[in-house]
C-alpha cells in the first residue's frame, strides 16, 4: 500500500476482513507515494511482491496496471465481479488483451481541497468562481501569514497533479479526446495552448506567492500537516485527502473544489484510478485468498465504508451517487457531466509525466521555460510510442 | 653431529626442485583460495558482464528486448541529463575526496599531540561517520528548510541576503549535497590520518625544529612523507565513496532541482526502476563502474609513484 500521514483505507477494511475471517490475516507493508512505483517493480521483478497490492489504472505511472497485467504480473480477474465495477469509459484502466487485471475501490475525483476553517477565518469565499478569485485569495493568506495553496514543488506527483488539474479547464475540456489525438500524432503538448497556458499559471501563481515560501523545495508529506494545522488553506491532491486532513486535524471543516478555468469554466479528472491487483506468482491457495477479499471489497456495504474512509467515492455508487458533505462545490460537475478520467493516466509511459513535473520545478526555480518542458514532454511522449 | 646433520638439509634446499615438484608446491600454495575465486569470479564478474549486456539493449524491465547497440551510450553522452551527471558525479567525488582529506588531516594535526581534551574530541568528531547517511541527511534536510536553522541564523545576524531555499537553488543545491557528505565523513579521514601521525618519530619533528624548519616546512618535509601511505588509503576510500554518492542525493534533493545534482548513480536508479529503463540504466551502471575503474587506477598510480619516489 502507498503510504500516507494515516493508515491506507484497504487496511482499515482489511482489519475488519480479518475479524470476521480470523483464518485470513493480512501483513501491511507501506511504502512511501514517491517510491511506491519503483519499489513495486522490484518487488515482482524479484519474486517476493506481496499477494495483493495497489496499482493504479492505466499506463502513465511507474505503477500503473498496464504496463504489469502485459509482463504477466498479475491475475486475470475477469471473471469476477471486478468486471462490474467499470463504466464504458473507464473499462481502459483496467483492460488488456481484451481481459480485466485489476479491480478499482473507490472513485477518485482529484480536487483542489481546502480547510473551510481558515478560509472562512480569513474571508476566503469558497468555491472560487476564476482565476482571478485565486488571485485576490492568494494576496489574502499572504497577508494574513499563511499560503493559499501548499505546493510539494520537489515532488514530481504534486507538480503534475496541480498541472494536469489546471489543464482539465484548459485543455480537456474543450478537447476531452486530446490524449486520442497525441497518440496518433494529431497534437503535441508544445503546439496546444492550453498546455502553455497551464504552465504558465503555476508560474504566475508563484511568483504572486500563492504557493508556501520554498514551495520549489516543498515535499509531499508536508501538505496534509501544513493544510490540516492552517499554515497552507489548501492544495491539490485526490479528494481522499480530505480523509487524511480529518483523521490528522478533526476539528476543522475541510472541502474538495475544483480549480476554476480562466473565465470560469467547469471540468475536472475523476476516475476509478486506485486498484487492487492479485500476484500471479503468489501460491493458488493465496490467489483464491485473495479473490475472496477482493469479492468481499466490491460488495456495497463495504465499498461504502472503504469510500468513507478513503474520502472518495463508492467504487459502487460511482460518479451518479449522492456526494459527501465535502463534495458539495463539484456535485454539478458529476450531474452535467463535466468530468473524464484522470490525464495522464493515458499517457504511454511514466517518463511523460515524470518530465512534466520535474519540468514544473524547474519553472519554478527559473532553469527552463515553458517551451521547453512542453518539448521535452513530447520527445518523452515520441520515444514511448516508439 | 647437529652439523654434519644440517648440511644435507641445505643441500636438499638448494638442490633445484624437478618441475612436478614446482607445480605441486605452487598447487599447494593457492588451492584453498579456488572456492573464493570460484565464487567471487560468478558473484562479481560473471554477474557485472551478464548485467553489462543490458546496457547493449532497450529492455524494458518486462518482456523481451532488442540489440540496439550504442544507442544507450550515446543518448547518455549527448544528452543534457547524462552529460549533467557525469559532471556532478566528478564534482561532488573530487569535492569530497578534497573536503574530507584537507579537514581530516587539519583536525588530525590538532588532535595529535597537546590538546587536552584530544580523545573526547576525536569522539566526537568521528561519530557522524557511524550513523546511516539517510539519517544525517534527513537531519540537514530540515537544517536547509526555508524556514530552517540555518536560514533563521543568517537573519539572526543580519545575513538576509543569504538567505536562499538551499535545496532547490540552482547553484547552491549541489554545494549542500557536498557539505552533507564532507561533514560526515571527515571523522573517519581524521582517524586514518591519526594512524599515520602515530607512527611518526617525534624526535624528528623536534631535530627538524632545531635545524630551523617552520611549522609547515616541517610538515612538507618531515611529517607528510611518512604518513604518505595514509593519505594513499584515504584518498583512494575517499574517491571511490565520492563516484558512487547516492544516499544524500537522493534523501536531500531527490535530483533536483530540475536535474540540477542528479549523479550517475541516481539516475542508474530512477532510469532502472522508476521508467522501467533497463537498458538505458545498465548503460550508466556501465559507464560509472568504467570511471571508478579508471580514475581509481589512474589516482592508485599517481600517489603509490610518489610513495615509491619518496
Amino acid at each position: 500500500m502507498e503510504a500516507g500521514s494515516a493508515e491506507a483505507p484497504v487496511a482499515v477494511l482489511a482489519q475488519q476482513y480479518s475479524k470476521e475471517n480470523p483464518d485470513v490475516t493480512f501483513d501491511v507493508e507501506p511504502v512511501p507515494n514517491e517510491q511506491y512505483g519503483e519499489v513495486l517493480r522490484t518487488q515482482l521483478q524479484g519474486g517476493n511482491a506481496p499477494d495483493v497490492f495497489y496499482v493504479t489504472g492505466g499506463q502513465g505511472n511507474p505503477h500503473s496496471a498496464l504496463p504489469l497485467a502485459e509482463a504477466g504480473y498479475l491475475v486475470d480477474l475477469s471473471k469476477t465481479v471486478a468486471k462490474d465495477l467499470y463504466t464504458d469509459q473507464s473499462r481502459f484502466l483496467g483492460e488488456f488483451d481484451g481481459k480485466i487485471w485489476t479491480q478499482p475501490y473507490d472513485f477518485v475525483p482529484v480536487t483542489n481541497n481546502y480547510n473551510l476553517t481558515v478560509a472562512k477565518e480569513l474571508g476566503i469565499d469558497l468555491p472560487f468562481k476564476s482565476v482571478d478569485d485565486v488571485l485576490d485569495a492568494c494576496g489574502v493568506a499572504q497577508k494574513a501569514g499563511k499560503s493559499l495553496l501548499r505546493l510539494a514543488g520537489s515532488t514530481v506527483p504534486n507538480n503534475g497533479l496541480t498541472t494536469l488539474q489546471l489543464a482539465a479547464t484548459r485543455v480537456y475540456s474543450e478537447d476531452p479526446d486530446w490524449n486520442e489525438k497525441r497518440l496518433k500524432g494529431d497534437v503535441t503538448f508544445a503546439d496546444t495552448k492550453g498546455w502553455t497556458e497551464s504552465l504558465e499559471l503555476i508560474v504566475k501563481m508563484y511568483k504572486e506567492g500563492c504557493f508556501q515560501q520554498g514551495a520549489e523545495a516543498g515535499v509531499i508529506a508536508d501538505n496534509v500537516p501544513a493544510i490540516a494545522a492552517g499554515t497552507a488553506v489548501g492544495g491539490f491532491a485526490p479528494g481522499g485527502q480530505i480523509g487524511d486532513l480529518r483523521r490528522v486535524n478533526p476539528d476543522n471543516e475541510y472541502v474538495s473544489t475544483a480549480f476554476p478555468g480562466d473565465k470560469g469554466e467547469k471540468y475536472l479528472f475523476a476516475s476509478p484510478s486506485n486498484m487492487l491487483a492479485l500476484n500471479a506468482s503468489s501460491d493458488k491457495a493465496k490467489q483464491k485468498a485473495g479473490l475472496a477479499f477482493l469479492a468481499w471489497l466490491a460488495e456495497p456495504e463495504h465499498a461504502d465504508a472503504l469510500a468513507e474512509v478513503s474520502g472518495n467515492l463508492s467504487i459502487r455508487a460511482g460518479a451518479g451517487a449522492e456526494l459527501p458533505d465535502q463534495y458539495q462545490f463539484i456535485s454539478d460537475y458529476f450531474s452535467d457531466e463535466n468530468y473524464q478520467p484522470l490525464g495522464n493516466l493515458q499517457w504511454p509511459s511514466p517518463e511523460i509525466y515524470n518530465t512534466l513535473g520535474t519540468g514544473v520545478q524547474g519553472l519554478l526555480t527559473g532553469q527552463t521555460d515553458v517551451e521547453s518542458v512542453l518539448k521535452a514532454m513530447d520527445a518523452a511522449w515520441d520515444q514511448a510510442a516508439g | 653431529m647437529a652439523i654434519s646433520s644440517a648440511a644435507p638439509a641445505t643441500a636438499r634446499v638448494k638442490r633445484p626442485a624437478s618441475a612436478p615438484d614446482r607445480g605441486s608446491k605452487l598447487f599447494a600454495s593457492w588451492w584453498w583460495a579456488i572456492p573464493a575465486l570460484v565464487v567471487s569470479i560468478l558473484v562479481h564478474y560473471v554477474a557485472v558482464a551478464v548485467g553489462g549486456t543490458f546496457a547493449f539493449t532497450n529492455w524494458k524491465g518486462i518482456g523481451a528486448f532488442q540489440f540496439v547497440g550504442f544507442d544507450n551510450f550515446a543518448k547518455i553522452f549527448s544528452g543534457d541529463l547524462g552529460r549533467g551527471a557525469i559532471l556532478n558525479t566528478l564534482f561532488l567525488a573530487f569535492g569530497f575526496l578534497i573536503g574530507t582529506n584537507v579537514f581530516g588531516l587539519l583536525l588530525a594535526l590538532a588532535l595529535n599531540r597537546g590538546v587536552k581534551l584530544r580523545y573526547f574530541l576525536r569522539v566526537v568528531i568521528f561519530m557522524p561517520t557511524v550513523l546511516s547517511p539517510l539519517a544525517v541527511s534527513y537531519i540537514w534536510r530540515f537544517i536547509y528548510q526555508p524556514q530552517g536553522p540555518l536560514n533563521s541564523f543568517l537573519g539572526s545576524v543580519g545575513l538576509e541576503s543569504w538567505q536562499r531555499t538551499w535545496l532547490a537553488d540552482p547553484v547552491s543545491s549541489i554545494w549542500t549535497i557536498l557539505i552533507v557528505m564532507v561533514w560526515q565523513s571527515t571523522g573517519l579521514v581524521m582517524v586514518i590520518y591519526l594512524a599515520g601521525l602515530a607512527g611518526v618519530p617525534q624526535e624528528l619533528e623536534e631535530a627538524a625544529a632545531i635545524d630551523g624548519a617552520n611549522v609547515f616546512q616541517r610538515f612538507r618535509h618531515v611529517v607528510f612523507p611518512l604518513i604518505r601511505p595514509s593519505f594513499v588509503i584515504a584518498s583512494t576510500l575517499m574517491l571511490i565513496q565520492g563516484l558512487r554518492v547516492f544516499d544524500q542525493v537522493m534523501a536531500l534533493t531527490g535530483g533536483g532541482p530540475f536535474n540540477a545534482t542528479e549523479t550517475l548513480a541516481t539516475q542508474v536508479y530512477k532510469q532502472t526502476f522508476a521508467y522501467g529503463q533497463f537498458g538505458y540504466g545498465a548503460a550508466l551502471s556501465l559507464v560509472l563502474t568504467v570511471l571508478i575503474i579508471v580514475i581509481s587506477l589512474i589516482q592508485m598510480g599517481l600517489t603509490s609513484g610518489r610513495e615509491r619516489k619518496s
